[in-house]
Protein backbone atom coordinates (compact mmCIF):
# COMPACT_ATOMS: atom_id res chain seq x y z
CA UNK A 1 0.00 0.00 0.00
CA UNK A 2 1.25 3.47 -0.91
CA UNK A 3 0.41 6.31 1.80
CA UNK A 4 -2.60 7.77 -0.50
CA UNK A 5 -4.39 3.98 -0.53
CA UNK A 6 -3.48 3.32 3.52
CA UNK A 7 -5.28 6.34 4.62
CA UNK A 8 -8.21 6.17 1.78
CA UNK A 9 -8.65 2.90 3.49
CA UNK A 10 -7.90 3.56 7.28
CA UNK A 11 -9.45 6.53 7.70
CA UNK A 12 -11.95 8.00 9.66
CA UNK A 13 -10.21 5.12 11.85
CA UNK A 14 -11.94 3.00 13.92
CA UNK A 15 -11.34 3.40 17.91
CA UNK A 16 -9.83 -0.31 18.08
CA UNK A 17 -7.68 0.34 15.00
CA UNK A 18 -6.84 4.15 16.56
CA UNK A 19 -6.25 2.98 19.82
CA UNK A 20 -4.03 -0.15 18.58
CA UNK A 21 -1.85 2.19 16.60
CA UNK A 22 -1.06 4.66 18.92
CA UNK A 23 0.04 1.55 21.62
CA UNK A 24 2.73 0.52 18.86
CA UNK A 25 3.86 4.17 18.52
CA UNK A 26 6.77 2.32 20.98
CA UNK A 27 7.64 -1.62 20.73
CA UNK A 28 4.53 -3.48 22.05
CA UNK A 29 2.88 -7.27 22.02
CA UNK A 30 -0.48 -8.12 21.81
CA UNK A 31 -1.34 -8.36 25.55
CA UNK A 32 0.97 -5.13 26.21
CA UNK A 33 -1.35 -3.48 23.43
CA UNK A 34 -4.74 -4.39 25.77
CA UNK A 35 -3.01 -3.09 29.14
CA UNK A 36 -1.87 -0.16 27.10
CA UNK A 37 -5.42 0.67 26.21
CA UNK A 38 -7.19 -0.18 29.13
CA UNK A 39 -4.90 2.31 31.06
CA UNK A 40 -5.33 4.90 28.20
CA UNK A 41 -9.46 5.15 28.17
CA UNK A 42 -9.85 3.76 32.14
CA UNK A 43 -11.06 0.51 31.15
CA UNK A 44 -13.39 1.87 28.61
CA UNK A 45 -12.15 -0.18 25.93
CA UNK A 46 -10.74 -3.41 26.78
CA UNK A 47 -9.53 -5.38 23.57
CA UNK A 48 -10.72 -8.66 22.58
CA UNK A 49 -7.54 -10.99 21.84
CA UNK A 50 -9.79 -11.64 18.40
CA UNK A 51 -10.01 -8.46 18.08
CA UNK A 52 -6.70 -7.98 19.01
CA UNK A 53 -5.66 -10.57 16.52
CA UNK A 54 -7.51 -9.67 13.40
CA UNK A 55 -6.47 -6.00 13.47
CA UNK A 56 -2.81 -6.70 13.82
CA UNK A 57 -2.68 -9.34 10.97
CA UNK A 58 -4.67 -6.36 8.59
CA UNK A 59 -2.28 -3.57 9.68
CA UNK A 60 1.12 -6.04 9.13
CA UNK A 61 -0.52 -7.13 5.67
CA UNK A 62 -1.31 -3.52 4.79
CA UNK A 63 1.94 -2.62 5.93
CA UNK A 64 1.13 0.39 7.99
CA UNK A 65 3.11 -1.93 11.37
CA UNK A 66 5.67 -4.31 10.93
CA UNK A 67 6.57 -7.53 13.28
CA UNK A 68 10.01 -6.99 15.03
CA UNK A 69 10.63 -10.43 16.61
CA UNK A 70 9.08 -12.64 19.04
CA UNK A 71 9.82 -14.14 22.37
CA UNK A 72 8.25 -16.90 24.80
CA UNK A 73 5.59 -16.95 21.61
CA UNK A 74 5.17 -13.32 22.36
CA UNK A 75 5.28 -10.69 19.36
CA UNK A 76 6.69 -7.54 18.96
CA UNK A 77 4.89 -5.17 16.39
CA UNK A 78 5.85 -1.70 15.67
CA UNK A 79 4.50 1.27 13.55
CA UNK A 80 6.29 2.09 10.16
CA UNK A 81 6.76 5.25 8.35
CA UNK A 82 3.66 4.36 6.43
CA UNK A 83 1.62 4.18 9.19
CA UNK A 84 2.85 7.04 11.11
CA UNK A 85 1.38 8.85 7.77
CA UNK A 86 -1.93 7.37 8.29
CA UNK A 87 -1.93 8.02 12.43
CA UNK A 88 -0.78 11.78 11.52
CA UNK A 89 -3.39 12.44 9.42
CA UNK A 90 -6.02 10.75 11.69
CA UNK A 91 -4.42 12.62 14.53
CA UNK A 92 -5.65 16.08 12.34
CA UNK A 93 -8.55 15.05 11.48
CA UNK A 94 -9.61 14.13 15.35
CA UNK A 95 -8.00 17.24 15.93
CA UNK A 96 -10.46 19.73 13.52
CA UNK A 97 -13.45 17.75 15.71
CA UNK A 98 -12.45 18.58 18.47
CA UNK A 99 -11.73 22.15 17.72
CA UNK A 100 -14.67 22.12 15.74
CA UNK A 101 -17.01 21.21 18.63
CA UNK A 102 -14.74 23.44 21.12
CA UNK A 103 -17.45 25.75 23.23
CA UNK A 104 -20.57 24.30 21.29
CA UNK A 105 -21.95 23.42 24.43
CA UNK A 106 -21.46 26.41 26.23
CA UNK A 107 -24.06 28.37 24.64
CA UNK B 1 -10.87 -42.09 39.26
CA UNK B 2 -11.82 -39.72 37.04
CA UNK B 3 -15.29 -39.62 36.33
CA UNK B 4 -16.17 -38.84 32.51
CA UNK B 5 -19.61 -37.94 30.79
CA UNK B 6 -20.48 -38.04 27.50
CA UNK B 7 -22.87 -35.35 26.32
CA UNK B 8 -24.89 -35.91 22.45
CA UNK B 9 -25.43 -32.09 21.05
CA UNK B 10 -25.63 -31.54 17.88
CA UNK B 11 -23.45 -28.62 16.78
CA UNK B 12 -24.68 -25.93 14.48
CA UNK B 13 -22.34 -23.30 13.43
CA UNK B 14 -24.95 -20.42 13.40
CA UNK B 15 -25.30 -21.64 17.25
CA UNK B 16 -21.92 -21.27 18.20
CA UNK B 17 -22.63 -18.81 20.86
CA UNK B 18 -25.35 -21.27 22.55
CA UNK B 19 -22.40 -23.66 22.41
CA UNK B 20 -20.20 -21.32 24.61
CA UNK B 21 -23.08 -21.04 27.53
CA UNK B 22 -23.80 -24.45 26.91
CA UNK B 23 -19.84 -25.32 27.98
CA UNK B 24 -19.91 -22.44 30.57
CA UNK B 25 -22.78 -23.77 32.43
CA UNK B 26 -21.67 -27.77 32.20
CA UNK B 27 -18.33 -26.06 34.05
CA UNK B 28 -20.26 -24.34 36.76
CA UNK B 29 -21.60 -27.82 37.51
CA UNK B 30 -18.02 -29.42 37.50
CA UNK B 31 -18.46 -30.90 34.36
CA UNK B 32 -15.34 -29.70 32.47
CA UNK B 33 -15.37 -30.20 28.81
CA UNK B 34 -12.59 -31.65 27.30
CA UNK B 35 -13.42 -32.86 23.83
CA UNK B 36 -15.66 -32.59 21.24
CA UNK B 37 -16.00 -35.85 18.60
CA UNK B 38 -17.52 -34.54 15.87
CA UNK B 39 -20.67 -34.67 15.00
CA UNK B 40 -22.69 -35.18 18.34
CA UNK B 41 -20.52 -36.09 21.39
CA UNK B 42 -18.89 -33.67 23.96
CA UNK B 43 -16.78 -35.10 26.87
CA UNK B 44 -16.84 -34.03 30.06
CA UNK B 45 -14.41 -34.34 33.10
CA UNK B 46 -15.95 -33.99 36.76
CA UNK B 47 -13.80 -31.10 39.08
CA UNK B 48 -14.62 -28.57 40.98
CA UNK B 49 -17.21 -26.33 39.55
CA UNK B 50 -15.34 -23.07 38.11
CA UNK B 51 -17.00 -20.60 36.35
CA UNK B 52 -14.66 -20.73 33.16
CA UNK B 53 -16.28 -18.38 30.17
CA UNK B 54 -15.72 -20.86 26.77
CA UNK B 55 -15.67 -18.91 23.53
CA UNK B 56 -15.27 -20.40 19.69
CA UNK B 57 -13.56 -18.55 17.35
CA UNK B 58 -13.99 -20.05 13.47
CA UNK B 59 -10.83 -19.21 11.58
CA UNK B 60 -9.98 -20.44 7.70
CA UNK B 61 -6.61 -22.16 6.96
CA UNK B 62 -5.91 -20.63 3.99
CA UNK B 63 -5.87 -16.99 5.26
CA UNK B 64 -5.16 -17.38 8.64
CA UNK B 65 -2.10 -18.16 10.04
CA UNK B 66 -3.81 -20.50 12.97
CA UNK B 67 -0.66 -20.74 15.50
CA UNK B 68 -0.36 -16.88 15.68
CA UNK B 69 -3.58 -16.24 16.32
CA UNK B 70 -4.27 -19.36 19.09
CA UNK B 71 -0.64 -17.75 20.36
CA UNK B 72 -1.98 -14.04 21.01
CA UNK B 73 -5.31 -15.94 22.16
CA UNK B 74 -2.67 -17.52 24.94
CA UNK B 75 -0.69 -14.45 25.52
CA UNK B 76 -3.83 -12.21 26.19
CA UNK B 77 -5.04 -15.05 29.04
CA UNK B 78 -7.28 -18.29 27.09
CA UNK B 79 -6.61 -20.96 27.28
CA UNK B 80 -6.49 -23.07 23.76
CA UNK B 81 -9.47 -26.56 24.73
CA UNK B 82 -10.16 -27.94 21.31
CA UNK B 83 -9.74 -27.48 17.53
CA UNK B 84 -12.43 -29.24 15.31
CA UNK B 85 -11.75 -28.94 11.72
CA UNK B 86 -13.76 -29.41 8.69
CA UNK B 87 -11.98 -29.32 5.86
CA UNK B 88 -9.97 -26.04 5.66
CA UNK B 89 -12.07 -24.26 8.53
CA UNK B 90 -11.47 -24.64 12.24
CA UNK B 91 -13.42 -23.91 15.26
CA UNK B 92 -11.28 -22.79 18.33
CA UNK B 93 -12.22 -23.46 21.33
CA UNK B 94 -10.71 -21.15 24.29
CA UNK B 95 -11.98 -20.77 27.62
CA UNK B 96 -10.78 -18.44 30.65
CA UNK B 97 -11.89 -18.74 34.33
CA UNK B 98 -13.86 -16.08 34.79
CA UNK B 99 -12.90 -13.18 36.63
CA UNK B 100 -14.62 -9.90 37.10
CA UNK B 101 -13.86 -6.53 34.91
CA UNK B 102 -11.62 -8.75 33.02
CA UNK B 103 -12.68 -8.92 29.33
CA UNK B 104 -14.49 -12.28 28.50
CA UNK B 105 -15.32 -11.62 25.03
CA UNK B 106 -13.27 -12.72 22.20
CA UNK B 107 -14.40 -9.83 20.01
CA UNK B 108 -14.67 -6.41 21.64
CA UNK B 109 -15.78 -4.51 18.72
CA UNK B 110 -18.85 -4.84 15.86
CA UNK B 111 -16.64 -4.89 13.21
CA UNK B 112 -14.75 -8.18 14.43
CA UNK B 113 -17.54 -9.84 15.35
CA UNK B 114 -18.82 -9.45 11.72
CA UNK B 115 -16.10 -10.34 10.48
CA UNK B 116 -16.25 -14.04 12.51
CA UNK B 117 -19.95 -14.42 11.17
CA UNK B 118 -18.97 -13.36 7.43
CA UNK B 119 -15.94 -16.35 7.81
CA UNK B 120 -18.52 -18.95 9.01
CA UNK B 121 -20.92 -18.11 6.24
CA UNK B 122 -18.70 -17.48 3.54
CA UNK B 123 -17.14 -21.02 4.69
CA UNK B 124 -20.43 -22.89 5.06
CA UNK B 125 -21.51 -21.57 1.81
CA UNK B 126 -18.58 -22.64 -0.22
CA UNK B 127 -18.50 -26.34 1.29
CA UNK B 128 -22.66 -26.68 1.09
CA UNK B 129 -21.73 -25.74 -2.93
CA UNK B 130 -18.64 -27.90 -2.83
CA UNK B 131 -20.72 -31.22 -1.16
CA UNK B 132 -23.81 -30.59 -4.18
CA UNK B 133 -21.20 -30.14 -6.53
CA UNK B 134 -18.95 -33.58 -5.71
CA UNK B 135 -22.83 -35.41 -5.52
CA UNK B 136 -23.81 -34.00 -8.69
CA UNK B 137 -23.38 -37.60 -9.83
CA UNK B 138 -25.50 -39.20 -7.27
CA UNK B 139 -28.30 -36.96 -7.52
CA UNK B 140 -28.86 -38.04 -11.61
CA UNK B 141 -28.85 -41.70 -9.98
CA UNK B 142 -31.03 -40.77 -7.69
CA UNK B 143 -33.61 -39.24 -10.26
CA UNK B 144 -32.68 -42.78 -12.11
CA UNK B 145 -34.18 -44.62 -9.31
CA UNK B 146 -36.85 -42.22 -8.78
CA UNK B 147 -38.12 -42.94 -12.40
CA UNK B 148 -37.79 -46.67 -12.15
CA UNK B 149 -40.08 -46.61 -9.15
CA UNK B 150 -37.34 -47.63 -6.35
CA UNK B 151 -38.60 -46.37 -2.74
CA UNK B 152 -34.38 -45.90 -1.65
CA UNK B 153 -34.23 -43.06 -4.56
CA UNK B 154 -36.92 -41.28 -2.32
CA UNK B 155 -35.28 -41.66 1.00
CA UNK B 156 -31.96 -40.66 -0.83
CA UNK B 157 -33.63 -37.95 -1.96
CA UNK B 158 -35.47 -36.71 1.52
CA UNK B 159 -31.59 -37.22 2.90
CA UNK B 160 -30.54 -34.55 -0.02
CA UNK B 161 -33.05 -32.42 0.95
CA UNK B 162 -32.20 -31.92 4.48
CA UNK B 163 -28.75 -31.82 3.91
CA UNK B 164 -29.37 -28.73 1.23
CA UNK B 165 -32.05 -27.10 4.04
CA UNK B 166 -29.61 -27.49 6.54
CA UNK B 167 -27.05 -25.46 4.35
CA UNK B 168 -29.92 -22.95 3.43
CA UNK B 169 -30.19 -22.71 7.32
CA UNK B 170 -26.94 -21.88 8.44
CA UNK B 171 -26.63 -19.09 5.84
CA UNK B 172 -29.72 -17.49 6.61
CA UNK B 173 -29.16 -17.77 10.21
CA UNK B 174 -25.70 -16.13 9.65
CA UNK B 175 -27.09 -13.57 7.55
CA UNK B 176 -29.89 -12.64 10.28
CA UNK B 177 -26.91 -12.04 12.60
CA UNK B 178 -24.70 -10.32 10.76
CA UNK B 179 -27.19 -7.92 10.05
CA UNK B 180 -28.58 -7.46 13.38
CA UNK B 181 -25.07 -6.37 14.28
CA UNK B 182 -24.68 -4.04 11.54
CA UNK B 183 -27.94 -1.70 12.31
CA UNK B 184 -26.59 -1.33 16.03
Amino acid sequence: MNSYEAIKAYIPMSETAYYILLSLTSPNHGYGIMQHVEELTSNRISLGAGTLYGSISKMERDGIIRFIDEQNKRKTYVITALGKDVLKTEIARITELYLNSRGVMEQ
Amino acid sequence: MKEIKRVARMFLPQDYDKEEKFLSQMSLQGWHFIHFHPPVSYEFEKTQPKPYVYKLDFRNKKEDDIRSCIEMYEECGWEHVQEFRVFWGVWEYFRKESVYGEEKELFSDNESKIEMLTRIRRFYLFLGLFLLGINAVNFVNIMNLISRGFMSGLIALFIYGALISLYVKIYVSVSVKIDRLKRV
